[in-house]
């Protein structure tokens, strides 16, 4: 897989440090309010085990539990410093419409940044193209940025399929980011997050609810080819904003029913501005 | 043979491909919106834009349809007028061998509303032809007339080319075009031909023919016409009028027909507005359908047409039997009769075994046995087998002549003189008699006609009175002369002339009867009469397009133009009212 975005340029990593130094008072807010802020971090006191799967640190696998029952177990901790971050980034193809994958990756990047940045900091990114990664403290930025530049668009799982991978990762904190198509699916998916510790965010371009269509258009699926043709009159922009609108509504609506913070980005916003208010309204849900 | 196609012939293009694509063109302009590929845009609420289309309005699907017609619309317009403005026009590959045949038969001298001669016409037709033609093709020159004769060969300068078109003149007779394409074909030539129609153009039927459709010609027709015939003379005289309706026809030829045979014809100048007489003189010969003919004689004007029939003289020789040959009056009256008719005098070995057929068989003062052979018979005193032999008089003076008979009209027979008469055949008809007593009678019997006296001419003075030789010749000529039919006129006047300037709705003969021959002269049916236009099939009189005409589509394509922008503004202007009504 060839990349198709380079986020391990400089001018992108200075952004995102400076970025992640903005945004440290909200995690510390969070962090030193109960030990169980937003954005996560790693811990040292035993939590539970859990089966292995690939791309666990062979370090935490319980050799005597292995010993007695024949299958590799890991010991998770419990939360400490850095913390753990789910990241289920929706990459099928109806988020090549309007930049969107763009801002998704990049916002997953940043976020993902932030937490690794810290020691004992884990992200574990499931995609919907089929692949987890697994990504632990500073040394684990350069992995997954270099995963996230060659994320394409694909359409190898569904979100919740996705989502339900991070099951053994078992994270602290979640954050799906997708455009909301099926809400259906964003539902699903957040049950395999942790409930109250998760930030949907919702990735949009101004298109998708003020269209500028104009002309004989044949307008296109992404998702199964398929095929309208149409002319926008005034009347049926009318009808779809007011759809839209319902549509949009209907994915915070089922965010705030999975007690989940729900954040709505638009690809044509400034980058850096998007994710400090992002980061904010994390910390505001994070706080109450 | 059968003709050649010309390609591309009757097209406003020089090349029919380019002109099917041409026209395709408008016609895929209009179809493309049915099979055209919008604008593809991928949009993340695919569903949600199905929803909201399905939920729009039937009439806002109605405005789509009108946009897309209005918009194909706009695009024709353009398109035609784009073409307008071009000049449109494609040029056939060169290369083609022509012959350029121009009719130079006698109508072609006539001139046109313009004065030019109709030749000048088909010059100027041939000219613009050879300009419009690839400077490849080759083309030569062939003159249509009685022969056909090249004016120039294999040449494809064009300025040659226009040098010999000008060496072109008119022929003062009927053309022969048949020969004329037959002689290109043969030269391996693709044959145009030139011509004004007429019979010409009949020839052309089957050829790639140009036809040149000359003005309207100055017009003469026939207004008098008679003919003095005897009956008996090898000649006829035949005695017109000719009137110029106008204009200024050539001079005018008049042609006498008898049958297919041209026999005679006069020339003769008529100014405009005047008439003109003349006499033709045309030889009997067997007799039949005497035709006076305007010329040129092509089925155009001024063409016209008058006839009669003519009767057959007579054949046979004129027969004396021995008593008329031993009678001087009667020996001389029958030798200048024979001579009249232009046949022999014999003589005649009883009366059932003349030497030949005898025209007219002449008898006097004698006695005849036998039954008369079939024929004409002039018998003066002659006793007949079963005649009465007759009382004989002192002197009896004719006091009672037949009205109606044409033989003794105006004859003074008032000093005749008989001294003894005899009976006249049983069932003839008296012409003269005297006291009751038939002098001279008219009779048939058997297949014998008979006219004579019924006494001797030794008894009498009739031989020395100066109406006897007038009479024998009437009688000659009604015994021997054949009956002539009446003809009736044609229905139609010539080209050029109003029917009712004409005669009004119900025609009237245009020349007198003939001296006592009610309905003799008169025109011809046109059954009778070879006097026809001839037009090749598919030509009603309008000129068709030769092939290499150009023809400018200018006012086709500004046409086109206008029409689709009218309907992209009633499309768009009926999309709009539609789409500006509420949900």
């Amino acid at each position: 897989m060839s990349a198709v975005r380079n986020l391990r340029d400089p001018a992108f990593l200075a952004l995102l440090a400076r970025i992640a130094r903005r945004a440290k008072g909200d995690f510390a807010r969070g962090g030193r309010a109960g030990g169980r802020g937003r954005l996560p971090g790693g811990g040292s006191s035993f939590r539970e085990h859990r089966r292995y799967v690939p791309g666990d640190e062979p370090r935490t696998i319980d050799w005597n539990v292995f010993a007695r029952l024949g299958e590799p177990f890991v010991k998770v901790f419990e939360p400490e410093g850095g913390g753990s971050l789910g990241v289920v980034l929706d990459v099928t193809p109806s988020m090549e419409v309007g930049e969107a994958l763009e801002s998704a990756v990049r916002i997953a990047a940043a976020l993902g940044y932030i937490v690794l940045e810290r020691r004992g900091g884990a992200v574990a990114l499931a995609a919907t193209d089929g692949r987890l990664d697994v990504y632990r403290g500073p040394p684990g930025v350069e992995g997954m940025l270099a995963r996230l530049s060659a994320v394409l668009p694909s359409r190898g799982e569904s979100l919740p399929g996705a989502a339900r991978r991070l099951e053994g990762f078992a994270p602290g904190h979640g954050l799906l980011v997708t455009d909301g198509e099926p809400p259906e699916e964003v539902d699903r998916a957040l049950a395999f997050l942790p409930r109250g510790k998760t930030l949907c965010v919702q990735v949009l371009s101004r298109g998708d609810l003020h269209p500028a269509l104009e002309g004989e258009l044949s307008l296109v699926d992404p998702e199964r080819g398929r095929r309208l043709a149409i002319r926008p009159t005034g009347a049926l922009l009318a009808r779809y904003r007011r759809l839209a609108r319902v549509r949009v509504e209907e994915v915070e609506a089922v965010a705030r029913r999975r007690g989940a913070s729900f954040a709505r980005a638009f690809a044509e916003e400034p980058f850096e501005a998007a994710v400090l208010a992002l980061i904010e309204r994390a910390g505001r849900r994070g706080g109450r | 043979m059968t003709g050649f196609e010309i390609p591309g012939a009757r097209t406003a293009f020089e090349e029919p491909g380019a002109l099917l694509l041409l026209a395709a063109l408008p016609i895929f302009l209009l179809l493309r919106p049915l099979f055209a590929r919008e604008s593809r845009h991928s949009v993340r609420h695919f569903d949600l834009w199905r929803r909201a289309r399905d939920e729009a309005s039937r009439r806002e699907r109605v405005a789509l349809i009108l946009r897309r017609i209005g918009t194909a619309a706009a695009g024709v317009s353009f398109l035609a007028a784009v073409l307008a403005a071009a000049g449109a026009r494609l040029v056939l590959p060169g290369g083609g061998r022509y012959a350029l045949v121009l009719d130079v038969s006698a109508s072609t001298q006539a001139r046109g509303a313009g004065g030019a001669p109709r030749l000048e016409r088909l010059r100027e037709e041939a000219a613009e032809w050879i300009a419009e033609r690839h400077s490849d093709d080759r083309v030569a020159v062939l003159a249509a007339g009685v022969e056909p004769t090249w004016i120039a060969g294999e040449d494809p300068d064009r300025g040659a080319l226009l040098d010999a078109l000008a060496q072109v003149a008119s022929e003062d007779a009927p053309g022969r075009p048949a020969l004329a394409l037959a002689e290109a074909v043969r030269a391996g030539r693709v044959p145009l031909f030139f011509t004004d129609g007429g019979t010409e153009a009949r020839a052309a039927e089957g050829w790639a023919a140009r036809f040149v459709h000359a003005d309207p010609c100055s017009n003469a027709g026939f207004v008098g016409f008679e003919i003095e015939d005897d009956g008996l003379r090898p000649w006829v005289l035949a005695r017109f009028a000719v009137r110029n309706f106008g204009g200024r026809p050539p001079p005018l030829r008049i042609e006498a027909r008898l049958g297919e045979d041209r026999v005679a014809s006069i020339d003769l100048a008529v100014g405009p507005g005047a008439e003109g007489e003349g006499e033709l003189r045309v030889p009997r010969r067997g007799g039949g359908l005497l035709r006076l003919r305007l010329e040129p004689g092509d089925g155009f004007s001024p063409d016209d047409e008058v006839g009669a029939f003519v009767g057959k003289g007579p054949g046979g020789p004129v027969a004396l039997s021995r008593g008329a040959s031993g009678d001087p009056v009667l020996s001389a009256i029958g030798g200048l009769l024979a001579e009249e008719a232009g046949v022999a005098l014999v003589a005649l070995e009883g009366a059932a075994r003349a030497s030949g057929s005898p025209s007219l068989a002449i008898a006097g003062d004698e006695a005849i046995d036998v039954p008369l052979a079939a024929g004409a018979w002039l018998l003066f005193g002659t006793r007949l087998p079963g005649v009465a032999r007759g009382e004989t008089v002192d002197r009896r003076s004719l006091d009672r002549v037949d009205p109606s008979s044409p033989l003794l009209a105006g004859l003074p027979l008032d000093s005749l003189a008989v001294a003894r008469e005899g009976a006249a055949p049983p069932g003839a008809r008296s012409l003269a008699g005297a006291g009751g007593v038939a002098l001279l009678y008219e009779a048939t019997l058997g297949s014998a006609r008979v006219i004579g006296s019924t006494f001797p001419l030794e008894d009498s003075n009739l031989p020395l009175l100066p109406a006897f030789p007038v009479f024998a010749r009437r009688a000659f000529a009604s015994l021997a002369a054949s009956p002539r039919r009446p003809l009736r006129r044609t229905g139609a006047p010539p080209p050029g002339i109003p029917l009712a300037a004409w005669g009004g709705e119900e025609l009237r003969r245009r020349s007198g009867p003939l001296p006592g021959e009610a309905g003799f002269a008169n025109f011809l049916d046109p059954d009778e009469s070879d006097l026809s236009i001839h037009l090749p099939s598919g030509w009603s009189g309008t000129v068709p397009e030769g092939p290499g005409r150009r023809v400018d589509p200018t006012g086709a394509l500004l046409g086109i133009a206008l029409g689709g922008l009218a309907l992209r503004l009633l499309a768009a202007a009926g999309a709009r009212a539609l789409e500006a009504l509420p949900p």
